[in-house]
């Protein structure tokens, strides 16, 4: 009688892997591989998701207070429109929390209360100021400026806040200061553009002693008498506008005088079209469309630029001697 | 260990911006923040090591 006795090796052909598993190998490796990689994915999704506040004046925190009366300045009339509060407050560029503009919804997440700005560098009286302190101290203001946009579209808006003269007052410029330095406040819970660490975080931007103790150079807190929001620099910020808008640096934490010009953000990443001066200027073109003409934001009308965005003359005198300089980019 | 993105942006400083607004301003804004930026930000041997898995799968079965 024959009696089979199984080896170690054998097994029933019940326990063998199905032929199709074995064929497809390749592809549950590729599966694998797939899942791997976007499984980092698919947890961020949910954390970075962008949920839509009903309101762009929503504060964070919801304490904020209301900003003081402040004087209304008529010596720097518009010549056009107010654009509609709405559209100043969800039509914005700021890199920190994304390229589109609709960067609100996110921005808003950034707490703007308790700031306080350091000023420091090449001053007799360096400090670090409560964004509120510096209100009640120096007092409010409001001017209605146009904005031009670097990428020719244009708004015209109320800001509320003081002359940047008259922080400078304060901590005083010593003679050898030439250059003042913007720091941008960096909140990497909230500004998602900050984990590109390949960038040279944080946002830098300058100008000159001379331009910044230039009467329109303007610190905003507010826009159309209501606390700045974050999507447009809240709570405190630089405007100069007779340049492109990216040179108004915005959520100013730290302000350096310094005899050496800084190199500003986006001067780093494309230095061929976003300069140090970037004074606006019709006639010269950015390298990828024309400077002649700007739309505005709201009405969609196409107006003709003007030189300095139509300031020239409180600011033309400032660039006299430095016409070998690249004035316009 | 050295970012895709950080490799991407030594070699061409302008791409990723250009990218990046192109991405968020015609397609979807959290397409950047939800695909770009994390494999931007993996370590930049993953694109040969990617490239070699690839090949791996396409790659005929060995003969038994």
């Amino acid at each position: 009688m024959l009696i089979k006795r199984p080896r170690g090796w054998e097994i029933p052909d019940s326990q063998a892997t199905p032929e199709h598993l074995v064929t497809n190998r390749r592809a549950l490796m590729a599966a694998a591989g797939a899942g791997v990689m976007l499984a980092p994915t698919a947890a961020r999704a949910q954390f970075w998701r962008r949920s839509e506040p009903a309101d762009p004046w929503a504060r964070t925190p919801a304490t904020v207070p209301d900003l003081p009366p402040a004087m209304r300045n008529t010596r720097y009339p518009a010549g056009r429109d107010l654009s509609a509060e709405r559209d100043a407050v969800t039509y914005n560029n700021f890199y920190e929390f994304g390229s589109d503009k609709g960067i609100w919804t996110t921005a808003l997440k950034m707490p703007t209360r308790p700031w306080t700005v350091k000023v420091e560098g090449m001053v007799e009286s360096p400090g670090e100021f409560d964004v509120d302190d510096l209100i009640r101290r120096i007092g409010l203001e409001e001017r209605t400026y146009r904005l031009r946009c670097v990428e020719a579209w244009g708004m015209t808006v109320p800001w509320t806040g003081f002359q940047l003269s008259k922080l400078l007052d304060i901590v005083k410029p010593l003679g050898s200061a030439k250059f003042v330095r913007f720091e941008t406040a960096q909140k990497p819970e909230v500004m998602t553009g900050l984990r590109q660490s390949w960038y040279p975080w944080p946002h830098i931007e300058g100008c000159t002693i001379e331009e910044a103790g230039n009467e329109l150079t303007f610190m905003p807190v507010g826009l159309f008498g209501k606390p700045l929001p974050p999507q447009n620099g809240g709570p405190f910020r630089v405007v100069f506008p007779w340049k492109y808008g990216f040179k108004s640096g915005k959520s100013i934490a730290r302000i350096t005088l310094t005899d050496e010009r800084p190199k500003s953000f986006w001067e780093t990443l494309q230095a061929s079209e976003y300069g140090f001066w970037a004074n606006v200027n019709p006639e010269v073109p950015h390298p990828r469309w024309s400077q002649a003409s700007e739309r505005l934001i709201g009405s969609n009308e196409r107006v003709p630029t003007r030189i300095f965005n139509g300031y020239g003359e409180f600011v033309a005198g400032l660039y006299s001697n430095l016409q070998n300089e690249r004035l316009w980019a | 260990m050295t970012p895709l993105g950080a490799a991407i942006f030594a070699t061409w400083p302008e791409f990723l911006n250009t990218l990046q607004a192109g991405v968020q301003r015609r397609i979807a804004p959290e397409l950047w923040d939800w695909v770009f930026l994390p494999l931007l930000e993996w370590p930049v041997w993953v694109v040969p090591g990617a490239l070699g898995l690839l090949l791996l799968i396409l790659a005929p079965g060995r003969r038994r």
